[in-house]
């Protein structure tokens, strides 16, 4: 393989792991904050 | 190169959707919090002179306290100071809703009650007010969160959560730790 073919190949493949990256990222924080709002933020009661 | 200018914009599209999807999704959650669990912001911009509160008003010492008014609505009266709460210790009732109202005649304070959405704070000039229900039983620490000057950390008053049954006014309507 030559440099530009390895090259090549690489820019094919990060964007794809990039994406899933953020995804996983964006997702897991999503669900601690769910967590957070339905184990502890609801439980706590009314406040106004 | 593999991937082209369309490409880029398509998922920067798809990723600002999914943005959007996730902040919707949050203001969704935070409006059903308000409007079923009543869960909101305390908000009063009630103003009161820090230099005289102490000296009338109700925010004077024979006034301090937990109070339970004729119709029933009980409110306790508490002043942050540096560096602390008077009264310190507050009797109030489980599962009934009352009224935590503060003043301050020096800086900024904040308070907390643990383990409760209790939060405010607490601004010379101002009337801080925060309703709520306490839902279980035993003594809650309220500590000053805001730091108000070297003190800060000795500055925590207790919420004494008692069940309906032995929460007793006296025949002023007061209640207090020492009562008890």
């Amino acid at each position: 393989m030559t440099p530009e073919e390895e090259l090549e190949r690489v820019m094919r493949d990060v964007p794809r792991g990039a994406l899933a990256l953020a995804a996983l990222s964006v997702g897991l924080l999503l669900v601690g904050w769910f967590l957070v709002y339905l184990l502890v933020f609801l439980p706590r009661g009314m406040v106004s | 190169m593999a991937i082209g200018e369309e490409a880029i914009v398509r998922s920067e599209l798809r990723w600002a959707a999914v943005s959007i999807g996730v902040v919707s999704l949050i203001m969704l959650a935070l409006i059903y919090a308000g409007i079923v669990h009543h869960i909101n912001p305390p908000s009063n911009i009630e103003p009161i002179d820090p230099k005289t509160l102490h000296l009338s008003g109700e925010f004077t010492e024979a006034n301090l306290g937990t109070r339970v008014s004729a119709e029933g609505q009980v409110t306790s009266r508490i002043v942050a100071t540096q560096f602390t709460f008077q009264p310190r210790c507050i009797v109030l009732p489980a599962n009934q809703r009352v009224t935590l109202r503060f003043a301050t005649p020096d800086v900024i304070h904040g308070i907390l009650v643990t383990g409760t959405n209790v939060n405010t704070m607490i601004v010379p000039g101002y009337v801080s007010q925060v309703h709520t229900v306490f839902t279980r039983t035993g003594e809650l620490l309220m500590p000053c969160h805001e730091y108000c000057g070297l003190g800060h950390s000795e500055m925590f008053a207790t919420l004494r959560v008692v069940p309906a049954s032995e929460f007793k006014p006296d025949a002023q309507g007061r209640v207090s730790c020492d009562a008890r």
